[in-house]
This record gives structure tokens, sequence and C-alpha cells, in this order.
């Protein structure tokens, strides 16, 4: 069976929100038709993670942490890719989906031009508050179940973002301060998410998981 | 005048304004710089960090999206 890395970071408040959404609603939600091999918390190092990467039944990598312009981080802050620190093998042939602050700025078109497929992630802060933090998280798992469902890249990212849009305007529908506050949070993090839906450094809108 | 005409401070006066009126109780979570009260929130877009140009983005769509919406009854 083919497997997926999940690489959580943990260890701070904004961190652990979304990496216990991902590991209890959409991590269980790819099982029954990939393997996870999970890196979390002190296991999120690049030294840790590497060995497991370059392996080739692996098609999917993905996970939550701190992120910069050019790496995701791990542990501690410690970058698990970073651009001119890893090796391509990890990540070639394979689709990457980081819920990251900017690792889709450089980071992203760097793993494509190393021969990753397909690389989903944002390019500027990824906000989110804790009252409405679950359909945020929702909203990106959204990407992951689609991949996982067989769809393309393309269509995975299109159908999360009709998830965002929808969310969007049923927050505003609430009319309070506080839900038109959460949409607009959200339509900041819909503009700023990037895939190959926006263009070819961030790889095949056709690439999708193989199954073995 | 429209948003798209104010000038970088303006857009910078209107943000701290608008903080200046939520509730002390505001707070705005981003990965990597945490949780963002209402004394940070201001005095990030008054030094015009990364961080305060992300909540003059919110703040702005904020304010397009009630300008648009159609009136309530």
């Amino acid at each position: 069976m083919s497997k997926f890395l999940a690489i959580d970071a943990h260890g701070a408040t904004d961190t652990n929100a979304m990496s216990d959404y991902l590991e209890k609603n959409i991590y269980t939600s790819l099982q029954p038709r990939f393997t996870m091999s999970p890196f979390f918390g002190a296991m999120a190092r690049a030294p840790i993670v590497a060995p497991a990467a370059v392996a080739p039944d692996v098609v999917l990598i993905t996970g939550a942490g701190h992120g910069t312009p050019t790496s995701f981080q791990g542990f501690q802050g410690q970058a698990v890719f970073s651009i001119g620190a890893y090796n391509p093998d990890e990540v070639r042939g394979k689709i990457v989906h980081f819920l990251s602050c900017d690792s889709a700025l450089q980071l992203g078109p760097d793993l494509v031009a190393k021969g990753c497929l397909a690389y989903i992630g944002y390019d500027d802060n990824f906000v989110f508050d804790d009252a409405f933090g679950e359909s945020f998280f929702k909203c990106n798992g959204q990407i992951l179940l689609g991949l996982a469902d067989g769809l393309s890249v393309g269509d995975a990212v299109g159908k999360a973002k009709d998830l965002f849009n929808t969310t969007i305007n049923g927050l505003m529908s609430q009319g309070t301060a506080d839900s038109m506050a959460a949409a607009q949070r959200l339509q900041h993090n819909l503009l700023h998410l990037r895939s190959p839906l926006d263009g070819p450094q961030w790889g095949s809108a056709d690439a999708r998981l193989a199954e073995n | 005048m429209s948003l798209s005409e104010l000038t970088d401070q303006q857009r910078i006066d209107l943000a701290v304004a608008r903080l200046q009126a939520k509730a002390d109780d505001f707070r705005m979570t981003m990965i990597g710089p945490g949780v963002i009260n209402k004394a940070r929130a201001i005095a990030e877009v008054q030094a015009r960090t990364k961080v305060g140009r992300t909540i003059m983005e919110v703040e702005q769509l904020l304010i397009e999206a009630l300008a648009t919406a159609p009136p309530r009854k």
C-alpha cells in the first residue's frame, strides 16, 4: 500500500490546534487507502524524516508547522525541508502539501523544480481564530481528502476552494461581528492558497496520488 | 473615496482605528506569530511588520465585504 508522511510539529498553541484536527479528522480518513508514517513532535526533524521520505512507495508528504518562504519547520522550529538542505529524492514523484505560513513562496517552487509533482500550501500567514478554528482546518483538510479520493490535484484544490467559499458565505450569513471577522480571515487564507492552479511553478494540476 | 485610493499611511490609520474599536478580548492566531491580542495587533500594524500587513489585509477584506453585502432588514 502506498504511504504518506504526516509531519506535525506540535509544541505551540497555534500548531497544536491544527495538528490535533489533522490527526483526528483528516489523517484517519486517508488511512484506509494509504499507510501513514507519522512524524509528530520530536520525530518531526529532518534527520528522521529524510530517510523515510526517499522510499519509493511514499506518494504524499503533508504536515502542519511553522514555515518561512524557504522552509517548512518541525520540532522546535527545526527545518524539515529547507531550500538547499534536502535530497531531491525525498520529493521526486511525490505530492507535497503543508499547512504552514509562507512556504509556498519559494520552498514550494523549489520542491517542484527538484521533481515534486505538485505543491499545495500558503504564501502568506495562515490566520485562524479559536472560535471557528475547526472550520479553517476543515477547508484545508479537504485538499487531502480529495486527493485520497483519487481526484487530481487541480480537482482536489477546486473542491477545497468550493468548501472555503461555502464556509465563508455561511459565516457571513450568520451576521455576527465574530462570524464576519472569521469569514474574512478564511477569505485571506483562500486568497493565499497556492497550487498548480495558480501556475506551473507549483507543479501539475493533473497529478494524483498513486495507489499501489 | 474608495479603499484603493487610500495612501499606505491612511490604510494603516484605518486599520488601527478599526482595531481600537474592537473588544478588548480581540484575538487572531497566525501559524508562527501565534496568538495576537488587540495591543499587539495595533503595534504590528503601526510598525508595518509582515504580521501587521496580514492584519491590515484581513481588515480590508472585511470592509469590502461589508460594503458589498446586501442591506440587512
